[in-house]
């Protein structure tokens, strides 16, 4: 044949348009419904945090000596008369023979939705005093009992949400910049530079961690307010823990700064401060991100054992470590078993930044990529 | 090799003394010191107060004290406790020693579980037993160490099966050489594993991880392709090579079973010396903390010593004396 | 041209291998029928991602999660591999039918010296005793082309060169004088030279041994050198077989066309640009309809959009798998746009 017909159109058959990598590990993150899910619960901590006071029926420094170690009140969803109904009852609790607390179905009252109960600022700024639930009055509603100085568990639990949980956020805040300065400088300019940073990591690494954080945390004065002592501790837990991360990012900046397209930059003239901010930053900026998200269960761990050590945040302030503390007598523990509450709260907290992070770094990592 | 351990040794040294020059400059950066506890008897005159600064040699500039200890240390005289009157040495070799015991059986469970279930959940992979394996292991690093212990602590209260707490019984001394021994095992159970438990769930993710990358690489692939049964492939030449990474982690697990062991220690009543350090810090007693810094820093890097000639040995592409 | 065709050694009908990836079922290699003779080279040609790489793996049975073969036979002297229990499997692999893979720095374990694998086959399917089993290892790389096999054979893999790592698979393949050897693109991750002396070691073990070859590789040129007969593969299809004379002089697929019109040739004009085939493979898990290859085909026709070709007789013993069947004389130099 010497005629050929006339050529068809190109027809390009990709994929599909392209996506940034961004995009792409974004749409890999949302598939994993496991991290998801746990990403979920990150945020309804968060928010419990946030609308702590909101949610909690009493303010956490209410003390009622004569009530300590109540059991969760009973809740039922029935009248008196024993019809079910939509509105829940709490029930009062009296002393037995034995001297423990059972249901008195005589005493109870309705609990409401939207309750007016102690004042408090919403956010620090909008004053409020209106309450997610409760019951009016003085009637003694606990929905996980009380602690040995009659404080409502409940409440403590969720306003000390915002102790344990902004430690961590704060804390790693702190430690993910010493770290990038610190391992960013080593890494970039190698030599006497690099030696000396990485010796110092060395000898702050080689002391067991928490025999340091005892010792920092031991030496702290007793008498300083909730405030500085919050601070602190954050600096103590970044002081320990901004070595690991220098590391790495150390890590990454060297084989970073040996590719091929930052030779390219140098070549073509460009200074070193605009290499470091758009050649080697953003590829740190990955294994950072997967390092945090899983380096903030270890500060939360962190300032749990310090507090429930006594060490940390102290009490009247509430944090789920210390909240911990008196369980620590034995006969306390198996009378009053729900004074485990924090611990549990601690479980799942560590659980979804974990899973959150391991989804994290199955999206970023390109080799896992489908 | 041996040259490669002088180095490595000698290289400790100074590390080693750069941490003791941190402990005792935390231990300054507190308000006052083991004496300004003890004078805040009002019985005590000022006069006697200066006398026992004296005598314990605080009324000394802080460098000149350091120096003092560290001219000592080299000769191994950690000085003595002020608090128990006994030789620093002394003092943390029982509490060293028993925090040593329980690491190494935290060690021991962990590492001893956690290798052969991660293995059969790499190799049945996406099988009940592999999510079994992995969600107990993400409960396990999950779980804050104080928080489990306290949970066996009213399991072994409800139950009567374990002791609570302790190293030994209050009739310790009453019972023969191997009563004792079975009576520390006993009490050392929940505290290993408390300790263990952590650690085993980790190893297990990275003997699972680590299985799973290596059995993707085209040497397993020719091995198959070779005849070679399935166990072989997977125990000769997929385990071999997938423990490498985790033979590093050996080494630094000391590490984190010191730390562990404080915590534990602490709730459990084992006296070892995570308590001790506590104790020291919050008196002041300074040598006490400075000694054992120094000691936990030394195993924390023999340790690593030991994985890093683990690797050599076994990793023919590893040549010592390399950085 | 004979009459009868001689006995194949290795007989593929109708090979289904599938991927069940969470995207969709991707079906790598989609009903392949193949011939190897014994003692002769087949070449398996086509692109990266059109299947030829699992075709080779299919043979032995080394898919891996989430392949798994779906369908058809592979006959061995009468006898259909893909229904042997595994241990029997087994004892083919390596003995009957060898591999060698693509990527000679990752295919040897690194911890053990390069005796190893040698070693494993010889004990495993010849039942040698050790010192017997290292003799004839040091004899294998030896005529492998391996200088100092005495010393060479306790060497560890990151101690040699991507050749000579390459020649120990070789060696470790043919320890037992296996009847197929399937190299994977044997030679792609080699330099040019080594390339060469790899291939020219393969053509004189073959010779030695009569040893037939599977030969899969994107390399044309490679192929007219060292092969009997070629198969042509497109997006896990065979879309052209025949005797490399034929495929070279008288290619019919317009898939084989482009693949050769697209080899640089010193004669090209200057200042024309290279020819190429325009667009790119289709996306497995959205195959067009019809034939595979028609939104890059420039005869393509409504029946190539409505049915699919199979393989067709061209000539005694060619087979083509397309409708149109242009002829095609001599590299035709293409301008944009222009066809002449």
């Amino acid at each position: 044949m010497s005629e050929l017909p006339a050529p068809q159109e190109e027809t390009l058959e990709g994929s599909g348009k392209s996506q940034t990598p961004g995009q792409l590990a974004w749409g890999q993150l949302r598939r994993n419904r496991v991290a998801m899910a746990a990403g979920i619960v990150v945020c309804l901590l968060y928010l419990m945090a946030i609308f702590g006071e909101f949610i909690s029926p009493y303010p956490v420094a209410d003390i009622r000596p004569a009530l300590y170690h109540h059991p969760p009140t009973p809740i039922v969803w029935h009248d008196a008369a024993g019809h079910f109904s939509l509105q829940p009852y709490a029930l009062g609790m009296k002393k037995d023979a034995k001297d423990e607390y059972v249901p008195d179905p005589t005493v109870r009252a309705p609990i409401r939705l939207f309750n007016t109960g102690f004042a408090y600022k919403l956010l620090w700024i909008v004053p409020l005093r209106i309450h997610l639930f409760g019951t009016s009055g003085d009637f003694p509603f606990f929905p996980l009992g009380t602690d040995h100085l009659g404080r409502d568990v409940f409440s403590r639990l969720v306003v000390g949400s915002q102790v344990s949980l902004s430690i961590g956020l704060v804390a790693i805040a702190i430690t993910f910049s010493i770290g990038l300065l610190v391992g960013g400088a080593a890494g970039f300019y190698g030599g006497r530079v690099d030696n000396v940073l990485m010796r110092l990591c060395e000898v702050l690494q080689s002391i067991p961690s928490f025999y340091l954080l005892i010792a920092l945390a031991g030496i702290l004065p007793t008498k300083i307010p909730p405030a500085v002592t919050f601070l602190m501790i954050i600096g103590i837990l970044s002081f320990v823990g901004w070595a690991g991360l220098a590391r790495v990012i150390r890590g990454i900046t060297l084989s970073v700064r040996e590719r091929e397209y930052v030779e390219a930059a140098r070549a073509l003239g460009v200074s070193d401060f605009k290499i470091i901010v758009r050649h080697l930053l953003p590829s740190t900026f990955t294994i950072a991100i997967v390092n945090a998200t899983l380096a903030i269960p270890g500060f939360i761990l962190a300032e749990a054992g310090l507090s429930f050590l006594g060490l940390g945040i102290r009490d009247p302030v509430p944090s789920w470590g210390n909240m911990l503390n008196e369980a620590r007598d034995l006969e306390v523990l198996t009378r009053a078993t729900w004074i485990l509450a924090p611990g549990f709260l601690i479980f799942i907290t560590v659980i979804a930044f974990n899973t959150l992070g391991d989804g994290l770094r199955d999206a970023l990592d390109p080799k896992l990529r489908r | 090799m041996i040259r490669f351990l002088l180095k490595r040794l000698l290289n400790m040294l100074p590390l080693v003394i750069g941490i003791s020059f941190i402990s005792f400059a935390i231990l300054r950066l507190a308000p006052g010191d083991f004496v300004t506890t003890l004078s805040q008897d009002p019985n005590l005159s000022k006069e006697a107060v200066a006398q026992m600064r004296a005598e314990y040699g605080l009324d000394k500039p802080w460098l000149v004290q350091y120096f003092l200890w560290l001219f000592n240390a080299l000769r191994l005289n950690f000085g003595y406790s002020l608090a128990y009157h006994i030789p620093v040495v002394t003092l943390m070799m029982q509490r060293l020693g028993n925090t040593l015991l329980l690491s190494i059986c935290a060690l021991a469970f962990s590492w001893g579980v956690a290798i052969p279930l991660g293995v059969c959940a790499a190799v049945r992979r996406n099988t009940w037993i592999d999510r079994f394996v992995s969600l107990f292991a993400f409960a396990g690093i999950s779980t804050p160490g104080f928080f489990l212990a306290l949970l066996l602590l009213l399991f072994a209260q409800k139950t009567g099966w374990f002791p609570i707490g302790g190293m030994h019984s209050s009739d310790a001394d009453l019972m023969s050489p191997s009563e004792r021994l079975w009576d520390v095992a006993r009490h050392l159970m929940l505290p290993t594993l408390v300790l263990g438990i952590g650690g085993c769930a980790g190893i297990m993710r990275q003997m699972r991880g680590s299985l799973l990358d290596t059995l993707r690489e085209n040497y397993i692939t020719a091995s198959r392709a070779r005849g070679l049964s399935e166990r072989v492939v997977i125990w000769k030449h997929g385990f071999r090579n997938a423990i490498n990474p985790l033979i590093t982690i050996f080494g630094f697990s000391l590490a984190g079973l010191l730390s562990g062991a404080a915590l534990v220690e602490n709730v459990m009543s084992w006296p070892g010396l995570g308590r001790l350090i506590l104790e020291a810090v919050q008196s002041g007693d300074q040598y006490v903390v400075m000694g054992s810094f120094v000691m936990s820093a030394t195993l924390l890097l023999l340790g690593n010593l030991f994985s890093d000639v683990l690797l050599a040995v076994t990793d023919p592409r590893i040549k010592l004396g390399r950085g | 041209m004979e009459s009868a065709t001689p006995a194949s050694l290795l007989e593929v009908r109708g090979l289904r291998t599938h991927f069940y990836t969470d995207e969709g079922i991707a079906p790598a290699v989609d009903g392949i029928d193949l011939e190897i003779l014994p003692g002769q080279t087949l070449g398996l040609v086509g692109e990266s991602g059109c299947g030829k790489s699992v075709t080779g793996l299919s043979l032995l049975r080394l898919v891996a999660h989430p392949g798994r073969i779906v369908g058809g036979e592979i006959r061995m002297r009468g006898q259909n591999l893909l229904d042997l229990p595994m241990n029997e499997m087994r004892k083919l692999r390596g003995e009957q039918i060898a591999m060698i893979f693509q990527e000679p720095m990752t295919s040897l374990d690194p911890l053990y010296a390069v005796r190893d694998p040698l070693l494993e086959t010889l004990r495993l399917h010849r039942k040698m005793s050790k010192s017997e089993a290292r003799a004839k290892a040091v004899q294998l790389l030896t005529s492998v082309g391996i200088t100092d096999a005495e010393r060479r054979v306790d060497s560890y893999p990151h101690e040699l060169s991507g050749g000579m790592r390459q020649r120990v698979m070789i060696a470790s393949a043919i320890a037992c004088d296996p009847a197929l050897l399937i190299a994977d693109e044997p030679t792609t991750a080699l330099d040019v030279t080594v390339q060469a002396q790899i291939l020219a070691l393969l053509r004189k073990l073959q010779a030695e041994n009569g040893m037939a070859i599977l030969l899969i590789t994107h390399n044309l040129g490679i192929v007219a050198e060292n092969c009997h007969h070629v198969a042509v593969m497109y997006a896990g299809k065979i879309v052209e077989k025949a005797s490399m004379r034929s495929i070279f002089q008288n290619p019919r697929h317009p898939y084989t066309q482009g693949l050769l019109r697209a080899v640089p040739r010193l004669d090209h004009p200057v200042k024309q640009p290279l020819p190429t085939i325009p667009g790119s493979v289709p996306n497995l898990l959205h195959l067009p309809t019809g034939c595979r290859f028609r939104s890059r085909c420039v005869w393509a026709q409504q029946k190539c959009a409505e049915e699919e070709p199979p393989l067709m007789e061209v000539e005694g013993g060619h087979t083509s798998a397309c409708w149109v069947q242009p002829g095609f004389t001599q590299p035709v130099p293409v301008k944009e746009g222009v066809t002449a």
